[in-house]
């Protein structure tokens, strides 16, 4: 569930930020209002109770967006901490390829 | 830098700026769905039917809405207290910036190189070159090198200042007597505006902070030009 780099072709500008590029914002809203109306259609259909469903199809937005926001933003922060040490093992690498460094670490992880 | 009517956080220049643009994303984003979800209960007032006049207990929704605030709470504070220790690292600072905060100038003083020392005063409006920036522009700029840990101490003469740039995440206060200290890092070359952020008289909003960031190359070519003049 983590996210590529925004889609910058994608704006949606509020008080001068683009809440578009924020990660994992555009899907958490798209899951929660999706499944908020499709779990709030379902309730009708089954109960045909109009304020029961609204309040289910409403909860249904509020908990999807908020756990998908937590999920989704956790992944990330992960994977960018990943990709921040890989960046940084390759500059190391390159720094001391052909070094006495170089050979202790291989002896190390051999 | 700001512009008027800016209502967000400046694009950040340092690591440390950056974690606290995702972390206020984070909060933003609980708040404003708490803001929702009440917005909505207000909403349905107005389709109440009044059932429940005699009421006079709720258990389950009291343990509800203990509960899920508490649970809520802990997501917020998670990140807040990770952020909050990760500001607190020290990392070996490679360079030194002295700043101390006068009526109404800023003065920095290079310790590291054969104590390079300088004012900064902001450029009046009368003398202000056709693109420069409106009680913003300074006549001496402080140079750092970028992608280097810089250590700042940041002090007062006279009365109480504060020392700030947003887009560095920092601001700290000059106080007089006293030393304060900072980190920071700045990762990507450019000029990060910032103004004094303490009441200390008739010019305080007319004492700004202007930082020029370049590659360590840049950096050593002007120190040794500062030394030498």
């Amino acid at each position: 569930m983590a996210e590529e780099p925004e889609d910058p072709s994608k704006s949606f500008v509020i008080f001068g930020r683009d809440v578009a590029q924020i990660p994992c914002f555009r899907n958490s809203f798209l899951y929660g209002i999706s499944g908020g109306i499709g779990i709030g259609l379902l309730t009708f259909l089954g109960t045909s109770r109009t304020h029961l469903s609204t309040h289910v199809g409403f909860g249904s937005f509020f908990c999807g967006t908020i756990v998908y926001w937590m999920s989704c933003r956790y992944q990330w922060s992960a994977r960018r901490f990943e990709q921040q040490q890989l960046r940084e093992a390759m500059r190391r690498q390159a720094l001391y390829e052909g070094t006495n460094v170089e050979q202790e670490l291989d002896l190390k992880s051999a | 830098m700001s512009t008027w009517a800016n209502l967000g956080l400046q694009d950040s220049a340092s690591p440390l700026m950056e974690q606290l643009i995702f972390f206020h994303d984070h909060a933003l984003l609980i708040l404003v769905m708490i803001t929702v979800l009440v917005g909505y209960l207000m909403f349905m007032l107005f389709f109440n039917s009044y059932v429940n006049r005699f009421l006079l207990h709720g258990q389950l929704i009291e343990m509800i809405w203990t509960i899920l605030p508490a649970i809520i709470l802990l997501f917020i504070a998670m990140p807040s207290l990770r952020l909050l220790y990760l500001l607190d690292e020290i990392n070996e600072p490679s360079i030194t910036l002295k700043s101390i905060g006068h009526q109404w100038y800023w003065s920095y003083e290079y310790s590291d190189f054969n104590n390079v020392e300088f004012d900064s005063y902001m450029i009046p409006t009368n003398e202000l070159s056709n693109d420069g920036f409106r009680l913003l522009d300074v006549d001496n700029r402080i140079v750092l090198p970028m992608n280097s840990q810089i250590r700042i101490l940041v002090t007062a003469a006279d009365v109480i200042h504060s020392w700030t740039v947003p887009a560095l995440g920092v601001k700290v206060d000059g106080t007089p007597g006293r030393l304060n200290q900072t980190n920071f890092f700045i990762n990507r070359p450019g000029l990060f505006y910032g103004q004094c952020s303490e009441i200390c008289g008739a010019n305080h909003s007319f004492m700004p902070i202007v930082i020029e960031s370049v590659p360590v190359n840049y950096f050593i070519k002007w120190i040794s030009n500062s030394v030498n003049s």
